[in-house]
């Protein structure tokens, strides 16, 4: 249910004894938003089903299209949600589920001549699509079915490798797109709607196992949203952890603000492709989406912040927002936030409109690329700026600290061992 | 008078000296960063004088500059966290075979930035900075050039590119940063508006250095105990993962001592540097090899933990001691 649209404005003026309810009501709205957007995602990975549906029942050029429509369909809501992941241990512990990268995709299926796997990754060329039969750490695997157990329970993570990602959107990218073998001109991955042709006219071998892993990764995908969607809902688990106790919800939206600018994208996700000048970083590597999803990334952290989302379908889901509470103790530090959260996104949304023009994101990451290099680099200037606010703003909160609720390691022995 | 004491009042505070962090700039950053760019500028000379693998000169001047290294380590603000410096002079671990990759592109020829070798700096940092120089130096795979092989020309084209960039840090911390950091809480200050805010970038930079140690130095090559994973230990090739250890642990310490050196505010901190830093001597574990040998790796287990521990006594003694608490953390997010 989503209750804050009605107490919209209700924080202006507070006095400090009214601190604490404005405070429950900040994170009320945030679990409505996650509600809503898990929701949304939930449903565009319905259609993506659908969508894969049709193409397994007719390969054709038009239905590969149109599962490949449905999937970037559903990255945007997705990626939205991604400001969720830091600061609740509920989706910390799903996502690599859903979105675990980089991967190693020739544990899935053929790849060209010339591709690496991670380092010690004896599964990185398994192609499990062609292996109804393997052997995993000295133990005899028959995968005659593709099942979810055999892609959840046996190949994600096996031999305890994180490169070992046999299922959620990545997954999925990859069976859809294939290899993105050009990097230095626009162009997406390559595979032919006849890697699903289950008979004659089948390429790539195997298309009916093919098939049924695509068929297998997508529904996991629509079963793991539902789960997640539940857990925001009223009673659920994740709504409960973040609205108990509102100043330590309140830690949490920040600790997830400021983790998935700082250490996910503007120290690995987005820096490392950079440096290390390698599309293999590239976030969306198979279907060069990575522009949109470095977007919808940092419009989830500004939805959060302004207290405010625009659901799949135009309408809007709003109320008392964390910009409101910072607003009450340091109006410049709540301004010059949300200007710098806006700058992150049109920086991203530059990323956007260079793709669009021609210059793919791989292409960017090319050795001596300047403008390409000065285009990503604005993104990371854009998410290290808003970082230092968001300390700051933990500080004005008086909720000082908090950052690191989600610092496990800090104490002691703990999750260090794991 | 009275209206005096109003318009006082409303007068912005203006910093005022800050003696931690006048530690910190003045005993701790300012020879560290010296000593980096002298290191990495012998490094670059003795490249010159000869790019041989097995040189014993070229060698200690590598392990030279990467002693230095882990003495600078600690600083997670100013001028090794721009421009992606810190990767470039130190891009580990890499745990996806980019710097392999990477050489044996260069060196294969299908590259031609040997030919101009001072636009190294373009190249990928897998392929820069002082474990590319390890690689090539130590890595059987790769140290079998002459003098007139391409890996020759690397050798000397990284070198200078590391000489370079430690030039760039120590010429910013001596003419730029030290002063952003002394000035914190100043009107002009953009980047510290208070000098708690500077305090905090230096806690929270040790804080995440130790938890780099516990999760990279010696979490990757630990592994799990049924999957050690004794290849991805730091400095394996060139047998130095134990002296890389003790060598951070004895900057962290340096630091340490320079925020809170007041034994008696940070008592078991102290006690936790004397008895890990003898754990560490002890190990007799060059390589850490050791993970694969039930006893042996007893003992590493046995020293994370204790470092574990180090840090989370130091967040607490410290955090008091400073009146600060940890900002966000570069290694959080995955």
């Amino acid at each position: 249910m989503l209750r804050s649209c009605i107490i919209l404005v209700t924080t202006f003026g507070a006095s400090v004894s009214g601190w604490a309810s404005d405070r429950a009501q900040v994170v009320e709205t945030y679990s409505d938003i996650a509600e809503a957007a898990y929701s949304d995602s939930l449903t565009m990975a319905r259609q993506l089903q659908a969508a894969v549906d049709s193409l397994i029942a007719s390969p054709s050029e038009s239905t590969l299209d149109a599962a490949r429509s449905a999937w970037l369909a559903a990255r945007d809501p997705y990626m939205q949600t991604e400001v969720y992941r830091f600061g609740n241990p509920i989706v910390d512990d799903w996502e690599g589920k859903v979105n675990a990268w980089p991967l190693d995709e020739g544990l899935i299926d053929y790849v060209a001549a010339g591709y690496f796997g991670a380092g010690e990754n004896e599964l990185a060329e398994l192609n499990v699509i062609a292996s109804p039969r393997f052997a995993l750490s000295g133990r005899e695997i028959e995968a005659d079915v593709i099942t979810a157990e055999l892609l959840s329970d046996v190949l994600q993570e096996a031999g305890e490798n994180e490169a070992n990602v046999a299922t959620g959107y990545h997954a999925i990218e990859f069976l859809l797109w294939g290899q993105d073998l050009t990097s230095n001109a626009p162009g997406a991955g390559q595979r032919p709607y006849s890697d699903f042709v289950v008979g004659e006219g089948c390429t790539g071998d195997n298309c009916d196992r093919r098939a049924e892993y695509l068929n297998v990764a997508t529904d996991l995908l629509v079963s793991d949203l539902e789960w997640i969607a539940a857990q925001w809902t009223d009673g659920g688990a994740a709504r409960s952890a973040i609205t108990t106790d509102p100043d330590a919800g309140l830690a949490a939206i920040l600790t997830g603000m400021g983790n998935l600018s700082y250490g996910e994208m503007a120290g690995q996700r987005v820096k490392l492709g950079l440096i290390l000048n390698d599309p293999e970083e590239e976030h969306d590597c198979f279907s060069d989406n990575t522009p949109n999803s470095h977007f919808h990334d940092v419009l989830g952290i500004q939805n959060v912040y302004r207290g405010q989302y625009k659901r799949i379908d135009g309408s809007v889901v709003s109320g008392a927002s964390l910009r409101n509470a910072i607003s009450e103790v340091d109006p410049n530090l709540a301004n010059t936030l949300d200007h710098e959260i806006s700058e992150t996104l049109q920086a991203a949304d530059a990323l956007r409109a260079r793709a669009a023009d021609g210059m793919s994101y791989d292409m960017m990451l090319q050795v001596g690329n300047d403008e390409g290099k000065a285009l990503i680099n604005s993104l990371i200037d854009g998410l290290v700026a808003q970082s230092r606010s968001i300390e700051r703003a933990s500080a004005a909160l008086d909720l000082a600290g908090v950052v690191l609720e989600a610092d496990d390691t800090l104490e002691g022995a703990g999750d260090v061992f794991q | 008078m009275r209206i005096l004491a109003v318009v006082f009042l409303l007068m912005p505070l203006h910093a005022q000296a800050d003696g931690v962090i006048d530690r910190v700039v003045d005993e701790f950053a300012l020879p560290a960063v010296a000593a980096f760019a002298e290191r990495a500028e012998a490094l670059n000379e003795a490249a010159k004088s000869t790019c041989a693998a097995e040189h014993p000169a070229l060698r200690a001047a590598w392990n030279a500059a990467m002693d230095a290294w882990l003495g600078i380590q600690d600083l997670r603000f100013g001028p090794l966290e721009d421009a992606a410096r810190r990767q470039a002079i130190a891009y580990w671990p890499d745990t996806r075979g980019h710097r392999e990759r990477a050489l044996s592109r260069i060196l294969s020829g299908q590259d031609p930035i040997l030919t101009t070798p001072d636009r190294y700096n373009q190249e990928p940092v897998s392929a820069r900075g002082l474990y590319a120089i390890e690689t090539m130096l130590y890595d059987p795979d790769f140290n079998h050039y002459g003098p007139s092989d391409p890996g020759c020309l690397l050798v000397r084209a990284a070198s200078a590119d590391l000489a370079a960039i430690a030039a760039e840090v120590h010429n910013e911390w001596q003419n730029e940063f030290a002063d952003v950091m002394r000035t914190a809480g100043e009107p002009s200050n953009t980047r510290f508006l208070d000098s708690t805010e500077a305090r905090q970038a230096v806690f929270t930079a040790l804080l995440t250095s130790i938890q780099f140690d516990v999760l990279e130095r010696l979490g990757l090559p630990l592994g799990t105990f049924d999957k050690p994973r004794p290849l991805r230990a730091e400095s394996r090739l060139s047998g130095r993962s134990q002296r890389n250890l003790e060598l951070s642990l004895a900057g962290h310490d340096r630091l340490a001592r320079a925020l809170v050196p007041d034994a008696a505010a940070n008592v078991v901190t102290r006690e936790d540097f004397e008895r890990i830093g003898w754990m560490a001597a002890e190990l007799d574990d060059p390589d850490f090899s050791g993970v694969e040998n039930p006893i042996r790796r007893f003992r590493l287990e046995a020293l994370q933990s204790a470092f574990a521990l180090l840090r989370s006594e130091m967040n607490r003694e410290l955090s008091a001691a400073l009146g600060v608490t940890m900002g966000l953390n570069a290694l959080d997010g995955d």
